[in-house]
């Protein structure tokens, strides 16, 4: 795929995102209370789209997109109600728009399947627009603009066009063929001529010289300001001249003037690529509907991070030198690019951050589908959009909750009938929240449904031989064994949810982001999926310690409080390894013990505090060393079956310190 | 100080040869990518003795093995010749970089494939094995070792101690 197409898939899946988003918006509140502003939001993005794909020639996206913008255009106006079947009905647009672009870009024909499709949804949408024979797509697909907008549209007007490209033209390095293609997209061109009487004796001739002009006939809806914003980029290597020719229109349109199909050799010849206007009239457009933002590959933003990492260890050295020297200059030099460095990190770490927002609104169109399958009302709200999130944290965490959600709507909310015989609201209610606690990023997924039946799961847990059935099992216990492989408690397998995968898939996938996953439910009121993740996969704030001649890294958002380890503490254990900390027990966990690092002897033992959801333990550990961002990096293959070390990292001196993972580290003591 | 191997038109005859316990052994010339001097290495805990830790290469994490151990001879010294061997090694579909120490650098040479023999059944110094074959050099033998055995990640990676292994339940 070359460049300009792949920017060409982008930007249309980005429209019939906004597209999508928007009719989802339309559908959550009464058809009444759609505003003209959604109206134009949805014909913007269609607009944009039956544009882009005009400049690529994409006839049959350009046709389908221009009956759907007409209907559009139509309720704009108001010539049309906007109906609840309507919405339905664009929202198959949409879909669909998504399949013919993507047949279309990989060239090949819609299948039979889509094809039926595609001129049904073309009936129908002339049907709405009131129109009698909808444009139908056959195999060959030739048709170009539908003869139903002449129909439907009474303010056409015509223009003459002439173009006479100056001298130096050529050197411009523009297409105006791709200026005409556009303008036959917008409106129709007829009549295009090329007035070669300017063009002097060979001998004369000067090959990089434009002698040529062009003439057409122009007709289109748009006001005469969008003719002339499509020549925007070569307005000062052409003189233009757009008349409105309007009054004359009956009479030169029936009959022909000349051969109209011109071969532009020339100006073919001298521009290889004629997408190189396309683009920047495409980018103009969509710049209206968001701010500019740009498409990296993540692997550069990580190998800038690694660089970074790297130039901090180069300074460290410098440092060192300098010190050594006593060179105070460099110092102070090797300073400033310290300070500088860590503002280039938290730069870089930031391009990774996204919205979570975007990756939620693509849930409702799930939620809103699910419901009506099942034939259950279901009010969705999304609060936190704003949130940020590493990016690779939003793709991952999309399935997960994906699965949360269609459980939520098939096993949480209860039938419309039950809901009312419970005297609840008949609409269900599912809140997905997102909002940042502590260092990590906290998702919410609360239904006010029917909650989780303790019995009903521990038995089918007994029966699954999940767990033994003399095991005393929490609450809390048994609302977790919904994240366990094969159990299904719902009556029956829909084709939604209740085939017993999902949940464990859930759980699998949020753990692999080292992420946490707890459930809370309270028997007719509801239940509540608690999501915590961490703000990103590459770097976290670590706490770094040393023990014997070991470092390790205690993530930060774990640890609760550091106290010395005193040798009236020592005393008081009598052998036991914990300690008396304002008046509980913690137990403690000496970490070169442990380990079976080599022993020196320290002034002083210091006792972390880590609390790890309901555990609380104290490591000791010799050494603090304080704060320190911490990239994380993969420790490799070698060392896959250390679970309680999730990595490692390297120091500002080179050296490379250890990444506890302490809930690992305590799952395993205990 | 880093040696870059030098690939050139006869390089599946290339071996690197290295010194560690006064014996010369001989490694693949394409096997290895660099070669560093001995720098900090962060031991892991729990770990068997030859897999001495993990140390940074420009940025990397990259384990360290213990030649000498592996083969159940000793620890290694640490002298100032001392030097990190970075060598590739396939493991399933990827490409990973283990290092090893070594005493000293000998030689990188071309080795004919006449003055390759097998291994004998017995009668080596250590395990037949780790040796792929045996090298004639300079009038002298000297075993190639065999890096798919010697850096076998499924034995380097067994724990020291297996009441840690318990989390696999």
């Amino acid at each position: 795929m070359t460049e300009e197409l792949q920017l060409f898939c982008e930007d249309m899946d980005e429209q019939l995102s906004i597209m999508e988003d928007t009719l989802m918006d339309m559908s959550e509140i009464s058809i009444e209370a759609v505003d003209s502003e959604m109206i134009n939001k949805l014909f913007r993005a269609m607009h944009t789209m039956k544009g882009n794909a005009g400049m690529f020639g994409f006839d049959d996206v350009v046709s389908f997109a221009h009956v759907a913008e007409n209907l559009l255009d139509q309720v704009r106006n108001k010539k049309i109600v906007l109906t609840q079947a309507m919405l339905e009905l664009f929202l198959l647009v949409n879909d669909h728009s998504r399949t013919l672009i993507d047949v279309t870009v990989q060239d090949e024909q819609l299948d039979d399947d889509q094809l039926t499709c595609h001129n049904d949804i073309l009936a129908q949408l002339s049907a709405f627009s009131g129109l009698g024979k909808p444009d139908v797509l056959d195999l060959k697909s030739d048709k170009k603009e539908s003869e139903a907008e002449e129909a439907v549209v009474d303010k056409i007007s015509s223009y003459h066009i002439t173009i006479k490209p100056k001298d130096s033209f050529f050197k411009s390095d523009m297409d105006i063929m791709a200026i005409i293609k556009y303008l036959g997209v917008i409106g129709d061109v007829t009549n295009l001529t090329i007035e070669d009487s300017d063009i002097p004796d060979i001998k004369q001739l000067e090959p990089l010289k434009s002698y040529l002009t062009l003439s057409m006939q122009y007709q289109c809806e748009e006001p005469i300001d969008e003719i002339v914003a499509a020549f925007e980029f070569v307005k000062d290597d052409i003189d233009l001249s757009i008349i409105n020719i309007n009054e004359k229109i009956e009479t030169e349109n029936t009959e022909s003037v000349e051969p109209a199909v011109v071969e532009p050799s020339i100006a073919e010849k001298a521009k290889p690529t004629s997408n190189a206007l396309a683009k920047p009239i495409k980018k103009k457009e969509t710049r209206v509907e968001k701010n500019f933002s740009l498409r990296v590959d993540s692997s550069k933003v990580d190998q800038l991070i690694n660089l970074i990492s790297e130039m901090v260890i180069a300074n460290a050295k410098i440092t060192q030198i300098a010190d050594m020297d006593d060179n105070i200059e460099l110092l102070e030099a090797a300073d400033t690019l310290t300070s500088m460095l860590e503002e280039i990190r938290t730069g870089v770490m930031d391009i990774r951050m996204v919205q979570v927002g975007s990756s939620f609104n693509k849930l409702r169109r799930i939620v809103n589908d699910t419901a009506k399958k099942l034939g259950k009302q279901i009010e969705f709200v999304i609060s936190g959009e704003d949130t940020e999130l590493d990016k690779s944290v939003v793709e991952k965490i999309s399935d997960p909750l994906v699965h949360m959600l269609r459980n939520s709507v098939d096993h949480g909310i209860e039938s419309m009938e039950k809901r009312i015989a419970n005297g609840k609201k008949e609409k269900g209610r599912i809140d997905l929240r997102a909002y940042p606690d502590a260092g990590s990023i906290v998702i919410e997924v609360e239904d006010d449904g029917a909650g989780i039946p303790k019995e009903i799961i521990l038995a089918q847990a007994i029966k699954n031989k999940l767990v033994s059935p003399t095991a005393q099992l929490t609450d809390k216990e048994i609302y977790n064994l919904i994240f366990a492989a094969g159990l299904s408690t719902a009556e029956s397998v829909s084709d939604v949810s209740g085939r017993g995968v999902g949940m464990d898939v859930v759980k699998r996938n949020i753990e692999e982001l080292k992420g946490t996953v707890d459930v809370d439910s309270t028997l007719g009121q509801g239940s509540k999926i608690t999501v915590c993740l961490p703000l990103t996969l590459a770097i976290i704030d670590g706490f770094l310690v040393q023990s014997g001649d070991t470092k390790f890294i205690i993530p930060l958002e774990m640890i609760q409080e550091c106290i010395e380890l005193t040798s009236e503490n020592r005393s008081n254990m009598k052998n036991n390894e914990f300690i008396n900390l304002r008046g509980s027990i913690l137990p403690l966990l000496d970490i070169g013990d442990y380990f079976d690092i080599n022993r020196v002897d320290y002034e002083r033992e210091n006792i972390i505090i880590v609390n790890s959801g309901n555990q609380i333990a104290g490591l000791i550990v010799h050494e603090l060393h304080g704060e320190f961002q911490t990239v994380i990096k993969p420790l490799g293959e070698v060392f896959e079956k250390i679970s309680w070390i999730s990595g490692g990292t390297i120091l500002g001196n080179g050296e490379v310190a250890l990444i506890l993972d302490v809930p690992m580290l305590l799952s395993h003591i205990v | 100080m880093s040696k870059q191997n030098n690939e050139s038109s006869n390089e599946k005859n290339q071996y690197f040869l290295f010194v560690a316990n006064k014996d010369i052994y001989a490694i693949t010339a394409l096997e290895v990518i660099e070669i560093v001097e001995y720098q900090n290495i962060t031991k892991v805990p729990m770990m068997s003795d030859f897999v001495s830790g993990v140390t940074n290469i420009r940025g990397n994490l990259i384990a360290v093995i213990d030649l000498l151990q592996r083969f159940g001879i000793k620890q290694t010294q640490i002298y100032d010749t001392t030097s990190l061997v970075i060598l590739r090694k396939r493991h399933f579909n990827k490409e990973l970089q283990i290092a090893v120490i070594i005493d000293q650098v000998y030689e990188v040479d071309d080795i004919s494939a006449e003055n390759i023999e097998s291994t004998p059944d017995f009668g080596t110094r250590i395990d037949k094995y780790f040796i792929k074959n045996m090298a004639k050099y300079n009038d002298e033998y000297i075993a190639v070792l065999d890096i798919d055995t010697v850096l076998d990640i499924k034995e380097l990676s067994i724990l020291a101690k297996e009441k840690s292994s318990k989390d696999k339940g």
